[in-house]
């Protein structure tokens, strides 16, 4: 089965599971939006936790798990429901065994995480109960990494520090730290042919106070360019480049520092940061000055690394011509720009299929492409039906003969 | 006891179930509320899916829908996400795909197969349409798109011009609703007394303009101002001097014909510009296009740009060939521009002339007289073309009436006489026909039409027609010279010396319950296959294809002569019994008879002479079905 990336119709928030398409067929979910309405099946807010678990393994244990939970940056809407949905502590811990498989809560093989972005986050806000437990997890992780130093550590205790932790915290456990412009080559503990990120952010923090505030309120994030191949044989590779919530000044330093090689902000799949909003490509306000606010020419560069048929996602409710931010219209309007140069494609969650019943956006990363599709396992069905697959069913279809061609031999 | 469902119902219901199947199992596809699906106005639509294919540039959705005849019918495709109508080839304003025109449902019972084979061809075409490979489709199916997005009230044009090049001036007849535009105005209005008889309204015509262009136009080229006519004849050989010349002649409405080959043929297209005056300061309404000039002297060059401008509206119309050559083939039928130019007398109008004179008509003969001195009667209307509106009319003038109203681009001509009659009065037709066709069986005037061929007052072939009782054969001679002659075949008193059946006495014709009422009986079925055989012979006469006398004859089927009592002659069996079955045709020759006393050289003088001296066919060098 080829690698498939899945964003889930979480509202302005973010959901993305990607299962890689090697024989571990590996899952990793970067953070997680489960909303309470979500949980109501009187509501009919789409059950993304029921999609998510139906896109999970179930271990030896019969306990459903994800090998990687990345948490982007620590807002709630990255995180809502952790601590409802997953099980956070120690393995043996877990409570959940001689509940209905739906009542599970989900083992997370490993974290990654980053301390930067969270001392970021916590500067400019209170962290939200969600975000407090996953911070908690990560040291009780870190710990464990720390009294094993760093070797031979299980599933469901390992972590991974993404960015260095100020002033040396992280210099005594560097087996588990990826530096910023290292690649991650392991998930959850195991080399992965079809898997490798290059941790791009957070920004290492800098000796300016004046810097440093601008990376806290631009939401410092965990921004990572994710190289995806379909399987081991590595016939097709893509890059999904996400960057949680990062703006404007974000983009501006990652252009800055990157614009003479700027292969690594290379993309095949987007997700646009913040949820489309405005504020990730300008420093202008639109609020302020209205249609003449003008867009970061450098940000824009940095998110305008598309390559040919890209796609670009905004993970989001339905994009309006209104003053809503995020998302934002305007927004959405330079990300079309930015697909159109490169015939590519702007989607939207809270608008796929319909606003009135998004649906999960998948992606199968396949036969020289990316491709639109569904979750395999339940109906085999792809979303898209591409040309292959046209041309197959035709084949098939051509052989009962059903369809006469040629005039009649009769003529009236 | 429950009702079952018809076949036709069950077969319904069940091909709904096997494509809701494939649709939403193979391709993911969303059933279509009753709201969408009654939104395809016009389409008696009842059930539909939508999903979506993935092309080059993107992923689009599209959508699959049933009409009331399903699974008789083969689903509709509609695209969604598409371009503004007339951007793409195939693809009709509400975004119905018009997939290849010949596909047929073989097996109403398999939906799902002919749904996946057509959604392969929705594929193709669309991926044509996004590389733009298929740009010359509106070219080649020009119709289709010029016809269609047309003003409410376009007005016709129906034209009689040929469809070729060079660019030239025309005439049109300017009714209320429609138009008639032809090569002169005799040619015009001769149509339109033709088709609707001599009104006082078809007195006159005026000018427009034909521009033959050099490619059929694409939906983006369709003019929409008089300025993109005058761009149009920029671009073609002599328009521009022509749009100068109809500026000066022609008048508000401008009428213009735009011609080009489609690729399957000349297309044609009517455009119409109105110039609007404008209202100066003093609010009198001027004409514009004579600013800055005085009255008459504008040049041509300033004058016709001006005249032709963006300023003046240009209203598309539709032009509907009416022509020989279209239709009478399309304009595909390679003997249409002879068979146009070819005068044919066809002297006999009963129930073997008239219907022979109604094909050569329908095949594209340009010319007829048609000569017959009877009345149609009731008894008649059971076997000839003309029905109950005409009895009690003359038959030649009848027909001639019906026959020209229905092809008034032909020129047909009825007399009320006999052949003698004309002869006597002079008909002069004979001289000129490109063919004179006996159907008379009468000897009278077959026998004065053969002398006049062998004394040379005739030039052209002359072809006889007649069946035998009970049309169970027929007989076509033509005759290309003086000899031999038709006498050559006939005794003198006009009976043929060979014939293919034989009957016992009495049983070859009936008789009506009045003085002198003798009819053979036969019905119009078993009349057609003579009639087409003299028909043919006909044709190929005038094209061209025959270089010397040939007699075709027709046998019917042994059963059919059985069954009207009668049997084959001796002679036409003798020596052939594959013959004994019948229903076949056989081309035999009409031998020159030595002792004819009409060509052969050794006549009398005396070419109607007593029944005592009929030869004997025996002693005669005559040899009757001699084949070739």
């Amino acid at each position: 089965m080829a690698t498939t990336i899945s964003f889930f119709p979480v509202d302005n928030g973010d959901m993305t599971l990607i299962c890689l398409g090697d024989k571990s067929g590996k899952t990793i979910l970067v953070d997680c939006n489960i909303r309470a309405a979500a949980d109501d099946p009187d509501d009919k807010t789409r059950d993304v936790a029921k999609d998510l678990r139906e896109r999970l393994k179930r271990d030896v244990n019969g306990r459903p798990y994800v090998d990687v939970f990345l948490l982007s940056h620590p807002d709630q809407d990255h995180c809502r429901g952790l601590k409802k949905h997953f099980h956070l502590g120690a393995p043996a811990k877990y409570a959940d065994d001689e509940k209905p498989d739906n009542e599970k809560r989900i083992v997370i093989g490993e974290m990654w995480s980053s301390p930067m972005v969270f001392r970021r986050a916590s500067v400019e806000h209170t962290l939200c109960e969600d975000a407090k437990a996953f911070n908690t997890e990560a040291k009780r992780r870190v710990a464990v990494a720390r009294e094993k130093n760093c070797s031979g550590v299980d599933d469901g205790d390992r972590v991974l520090i993404l960015g260095e932790d100020e002033d040396g915290k992280t210099d005594d456990i560097l087996a588990i730290v990826v530096k910023v412009d290292q690649d991650i080559t392991k998930v959850n503990g195991a080399e992965s042919k079809v898997f490798k990120g290059r941790l791009l952010a957070p920004l290492a923090k800098s000796a300016s106070d004046e810097e440093e505030e601008e990376y806290r309120k631009n939401h410092s994030s965990v921004i990572l360019n994710m190289e995806l191949a379909d399987d081991e044989g590595r016939k097709t590779v893509k890059n999904f480049l996400s960057g949680g919530d990062a703006e404007v000044i974000i983009w501006e330093k990652l252009w800055a520092k990157h614009k003479q090689a700027p292969a690594v902000l290379k993309y095949d799949l987007l997700q646009t940061p913040h949820h489309c909003s405005w504020h990730s490509l300008s420093r202008d306000s639109r609020s302020d000055l209205g249609d003449k606010a003008k867009v970061s020419a450098d940000a824009k560069s940095a998110l305008s690394q598309i390559r040919d048929g890209g796609r670009i996602v905004a993970s989001s409710r339905a994009i309006k011509d209104d003053d809503c931010d995020p998302p934002n219209y305007a927004a959405k309007l330079e990300y079309e720009s930015i697909g159109k140069g490169a015939k590519g494609e702007f989607l939207c969650t809270g608008e796929n299929p319909t606003e009135a019943s998004p649906a999960p956006m998948e992606f199968t990363v396949s036969d020289q492409a990316l491709r639109r599709s569904v979750k395999q396992a339940s109906i085999g069905a792809p979303y898209v039906l591409t040309r292959p697959l046209v041309d197959d069913i035709r084949r098939k279809a051509a052989e009962a003969q059903a369809v006469q061609k040629g005039g009649n031999s009769r003529y009236a | 006891m429950p009702e079952t469902a018809s076949i036709a119902v069950r077969l319904r219901q069940e091909g709904v179930c096997k494509l809701d199947s494939f649709l939403t199992q193979v391709c993911n596809a969303r059933r279509l509320t009753p709201e969408e699906v009654g939104a395809y106005r016009n389409r008696s639509l009842t059930s539909g899916w939508e999903f979506h294919i993935e092309t080059v540039l993107m992923t689009r959705r599209l959508q699959l829908l049933l009409d009331q005849r399903f699974p008789f019918s083969l689903p509709h495709f509609f695209l969604i996400d598409r371009p503004e109508f007339l951007t793409w080839p195939h693809i009709e304003e509400d975004g119905r795909l018009c997939l290849q025109p010949e596909n047929k449902v073989a097996k109403p019972d398999h939906p799902a197969e002919a749904a996946g084979v057509l959604l392969g061809q929705a594929v193709d075409l669309i991926c044509a349409c996004e590389a733009g490979s298929n740009e010359d489709d509106f070219r080649t199916e020009f119709y289709s798109y010029w016809n269609r997005d047309l003003e409410e009230s376009p007005g016709w044009i129906y034209s009689l011009l040929a469809s070729d090049g060079p660019c030239r001036l025309v005439r049109i007849w300017r009714g209320e609703a429609w138009s008639v535009v032809g090569e002169s105005e005799e040619k015009v209005l001769t149509w339109l007394q033709h088709s609707y008889g001599k009104q006082p309204q078809f007195d006159s015509t005026d000018l427009a303009c034909f521009l033959w262009l050099p490619k059929a136009l694409l939906p983006k080229q369709y003019p929409r101002t008089a300025g993109d006519i005058y761009r149009l004849a920029q671009m073609t050989s002599g328009g521009k001097l022509l749009l100068e010349q109809f500026s000066r002649k022609g008048k508000n409405p401008f009428y213009f014909i735009l011609g080009a080959d489609s690729g399957n043929g000349p297309c044609l297209a009517g455009v119409v510009t109105r110039t609007s005056p404008t209202v100066d300061v003093r609010g009198k309404r001027r004409n514009g296009t004579l600013n800055g000039f005085r009255p008459g002297k504008i040049p041509d060059s300033i004058f016709t740009p001006r005249l032709f401008s963006d300023a003046s509206s240009a209203s598309r119309l539709k032009a509907v060939r009416v022509d020989s050559a279209w239709i009478h083939g399309r304009g595909y039928d390679p003997h249409q521009a002879k068979l146009s130019k070819k005068s044919v007398i066809v002297v006999g109008c009963g129930s073997v002339g008239g219907p022979i004179a109604q094909h050569l008509v329908m095949s594209g003969v340009g010319h007829l007289d048609l000569v017959d001195p009877g009345t149609l009667d009731w008894a008649n209307i059971g076997r000839h073309p003309l029905g109950a509106e005409y009895v009690g009319r003359n038959k030649a003038e009848a027909l001639a009436e019906k026959l020209q109203r229905s092809y008034p681009h032909a020129s047909i001509r009825g007399f009320n006489a006999s052949y003698e009659e004309l002869a006597l009065r002079g008909f002069s037709a004979t001289r000129d026909a490109d063919l004179i066709i006996s159907a008379t069986a009468e000897w009278e005037s077959e026998s004065l039409l053969n002398l006049q061929h062998v004394q040379g007052e005739i030039t052209g072939p002359v072809l006889y027609t007649w069946t035998e009782a009970h049309a169970c054969a027929g007989h076509a001679v033509l005759l290309l010279s003086s000899s031999p002659c038709l006498q050559c075949g006939m005794t003198l008193g006009g009976k043929a010396r060979a014939n293919v059946t034989e009957w016992p006495e009495g049983n070859e014709t009936r008789h009506e319950p009045a003085c002198g009422a003798i009819f053979q009986p036969y019905g119009p079925v078993e009349l057609q296959a003579a009639l087409s055989l003299s028909a043919s012979l006909a044709l190929d006469s005038l094209l061209g294809k025959v270089h010397r006398t040939i007699h075709r004859v027709w046998a019917g089927p042994h059963a059919l002569l059985l069954e009207s009592g009668g049997k084959w002659s001796p002679t036409w069996l003798d020596g052939h019994p594959e013959r004994e079955s019948g229903g076949f045709q056989e081309e035999l020759e009409w031998g020159k008879d030595e002792l004819c006393p009409i060509c052969s050289g050794s006549a009398t003088g005396a070419p109607f002479a007593s029944e005592s001296e009929t030869r004997d066919s025996a002693s005669s060098l005559h040899q009757p079905f001699s084949t070739m």
